[in-house]
């Protein structure tokens, strides 16, 4: 008999973070049913962008990659993030503040909006904002400092080579955005997060699509059926082989795990 | 008079400032630039605070760059460095800044107490506003409002983001339509093991004042001198209690600098060292910023000039911290030699400061504890890691011996410590 092939991505609803949250011991019982699905990237949150799904107790996505990140130290996050609340500088901090913390194993999964929150006084900046230039900014910011500009020259005093920093200097119109960088934080080991957009958001230039008919993403195994398939055919993307032990002593980044090399700095300028 | 639960009541916190609150304190010591990027160097920050029994770790926040050749700091979001630093320990509080200018309170609401579940009940927000260009252009404001609107705001977005907080309890949803928020909804994070996290606010105008006298559980003052921390610290205290709260209900915990050394001497001989080092003028400019002038045309050897202390300042439209401005001016007043000898003094970068030896330290702190000018300190200290270890190692246990620190932590939560400690006026 064939083993099943096991998903690439895995979604953990929220609810079962919240729980898990909850529970003396319920992020480890978690990881131990993540380990079991043989799944090496999990998506966080994506029930919030459905309205169908976005129901029950919640937790913060970012804070709960950072949780299971630790507990997890092979896999990769893909965190929810839409602009139906948020400002596009405060997520692209802590979006790469978490990259940073994980040692290079996160992204994000951007939706239309979070059907979760309140809509009411949303956002606090005026009309609905377009989630294609949220996730232009989001990737524009990353790009405003450059790791290797940190030297840390003790003898001279230079922390960092500050002339490679660069505003962003966003400016969407009159309902868009305007955002003046740079981003507080330098880029990541694995240059910037992963940029996934869920299937009902268009962004010419993104890393990948989920979600939806066409790129369903699996459900994480329940803990009884650990060793089941248990749908893993459906998702589109199956991981691929994988070495016995990994050969260097960095662990993979998201990107790597993913097969995605850094994107092009001129696909997202458009 | 203290009220019950005075003894060995004293909150230690420690601001972690990059590598040390000195700016070069990269630079004395052997440490690699990225190391602030990493979960290790938090959490191992974290872990050392936790053997020596400190209450809580504390991150500023300032949502816009800053060269970090003037000054290598924030370049992670707190709330961020604080999840690491929760994944490496067990009972250290938590408290990190958000803005309530520029930040969503649902956003708020949901991502501190997602943390504050977590982590197991150890998170305090600090609420601040606030008044940056570099920060307004980054969230597409292109004037920042006047204070009584910023603090009003505050006050809104505090209330609204503890009522999100209980209706995580009781699942009744908030119905808010105010002067400048409108939400309707339930938050659906599950409660914490403190319920929801502990609130502190740090601002030193009458508005904050106010502010932290109303919702407050903590404070991070500015204070130099004890005369004047004690006024404020009764003030605070008795405000609250005509907000029908009681005086030990907050906790005044201004903040102090410290560079300690085995003698009076060694102490000094390093921070003369970590001055030297800095860039060049940072201290200058940092007492500028408090006293919102250009010192730099200034004769060193002369009294900074009095058409600068005296200025009027109005408390409306005055952008920089207030608190630091009233109390860094009377400081000078008192120490006014020369601009030179007044540099000399402003060390803590406009933070109280102690150049000596842990004894000296301890005395100090003690004083100010048992005479009512503070509840405890927020330490600012030069170096990380290196002082953060003398501080546990040789600090806590003069502090323990003296009976005013506790040997123990009373309970895993941030609230259920204070409230073992509370103390009123």
């Amino acid at each position: 008999m064939t083993p099943p092939v096991a998903p690439l991505i895995v979604a953990v609803l929220e609810a079962d973070l919240a729980a898990a949250a909850a529970t003396p011991g319920g992020i480890a019982r978690l990881a131990v049913r993540i380990v079991g699905s043989g799944a090496a990237v999990v998506a966080i949150g994506t029930d919030r962008l459905d309205a169908a799904t976005s129901t029950g107790h919640r937790l913060d996505p970012t804070t709960a990659a950072l949780t299971l990140g630790r507990a997890l130290p092979e896999h990769g996050f893909l965190v929810a993030v839409a602009p139906t609340r948020e400002h596009p500088y405060n997520v692209a901090r802590r979006v790469l503040s978490l990259d940073h913390v994980l040692d290079g194993r996160v992204g994000i999964v951007v939706g239309a909006r979070d059907h979760g929150a309140p809509s009411t006084g949303a956002p606090s900046t005026g009309a609905p904002h377009d989630p294609a230039e949220f996730a232009r900014v989001l990737r524009g910011l990353w790009r405003t400092w450059p790791l290797d500009s940190i030297v840390g020259d003790r003898t001279s005093g230079v922390f960092a080579h500050t002339d490679r920093i660069r505003p962003l200097d966003h400016d969407g119109g009159p309902d868009g955005y305007r955002v003046r960088g740079p981003l507080t934080t330098p880029s990541s080991r694995q240059g910037e997060p992963v940029l996934a957009v869920w299937h009902d958001v268009d962004v010419p230039g993104a890393d990948l699509v989920l979600g939806g008919a066409a790129h369903p993403l699996a459900p994480l195994p329940g803990e009884t059926d650990g060793a089941e398939p248990h749908r893993a055919s459906r998702s589109t993307v199956t991981r691929p082989p994988r070495p016995t032990r990994p050969t260097r002593p960095t662990r993979p980044t998201l990107r790597a795990l993913l097969g995605l090399a850094v994107p092009d700095a001129a696909a997202v300028t458009a | 008079m203290t009220g019950s639960g005075g003894d060995a009541g004293l909150i230690l916190g420690v601001n972690l400032q990059g590598f040390g609150q000195r700016p070069a304190a990269w630079r004395t010591q052997v440490v690699d630039p990225t190391d602030l990027l990493t979960a290790e160097f938090w959490g191992d920050l974290g872990r050392t605070a936790e053997r020596g029994l400190l209450d809580m770790v504390f991150f500023a926040d300032h949502p816009a760059f800053g060269d970090p050749n003037v000054r290598a700091y924030g370049l992670l979001e707190p709330f961020v460095a604080l999840g690491a630093i929760a994944d490496a320990t067990s009972h250290l509080g938590l408290v990190g800044t958000a803005s309530t200018t520029y930040n969503d309170p649902f956003d708020v609401a949901e991502r501190l107490l997602s943390l504050d579940l977590v982590s197991g009940g150890r998170v305090a927000w600090n609420a601040v506003t606030t008044y940056d260009r570099s920060v307004s252009a980054n969230f597409g404001v292109a004037t920042n409002p006047d204070r009584p609107e910023r603090y009003a705001r505050a006050g809104e977005f505090v209330d609204l983001v503890t009522a999100l907080w209980r209706s995580a309890a009781t699942g009744e949803p908030v119905v808010h339509h105010g002067e400048f928020l409108d939400l309707e909804g339930v938050l659906r994070v599950p409660p914490s093991a403190q319920g929801h996290p502990v609130v502190f606010q740090a601002g030193g105008s009458p508005h904050g004042r106010d502010l932290a006298a109303r919702v407050a559980e903590g404070v991070f003052a500015v204070e130099l001198t004890p005369e004047p921390a004690r006024e404020h610290r009764r003030a605070v205290k008795g405000a609250a209690e005509t907000y029908g709260r009681s005086a030990s209900d907050v906790a005044i915990v201004p903040g102090l600098s410290l560079v300690l050394g085995s003698t009076e001497a060694e102490a000094q001989r390093r921070f003369d060292e970590l001055e030297a080092l800095a860039p060049d003028g940072y201290s200058l400019r940092a007492l500028g910023t408090h006293l919102d002038a250009d010192l730099s045309g200034l004769d060193p050897d002369a009294p900074i000039p009095s058409a600068i202390l005296d200025r009027e300042v109005d408390p409306v439209t005055y952008g920089p911290s207030l608190g630091y401005h009233e109390t860094v001016v009377r400081w000078v007043r008192a120490n006014n030699t020369s601009l030179r000898d007044v540099l000399r003094g402003f060390g803590g970068y406009g933070a109280r400061i102690v150049v000596g030896t842990p004894e000296q330290a301890a005395d100090t702190i003690e004083d100010w504890y048992r005479t009512g000018a503070a509840d405890g300190c927020n330490l600012m200290i030069d170096e990380f890691p290196r002082g953060l270890e003398t501080v546990v190692d040789e600090l806590v246990p003069i502090l323990q011996r003296r009976g005013v620190f506790h040997r123990s932590y009373e309970d895993v939560t941030l609230r259920g410590r204070f409230a073992a400690r509370a103390r009123g006026l």
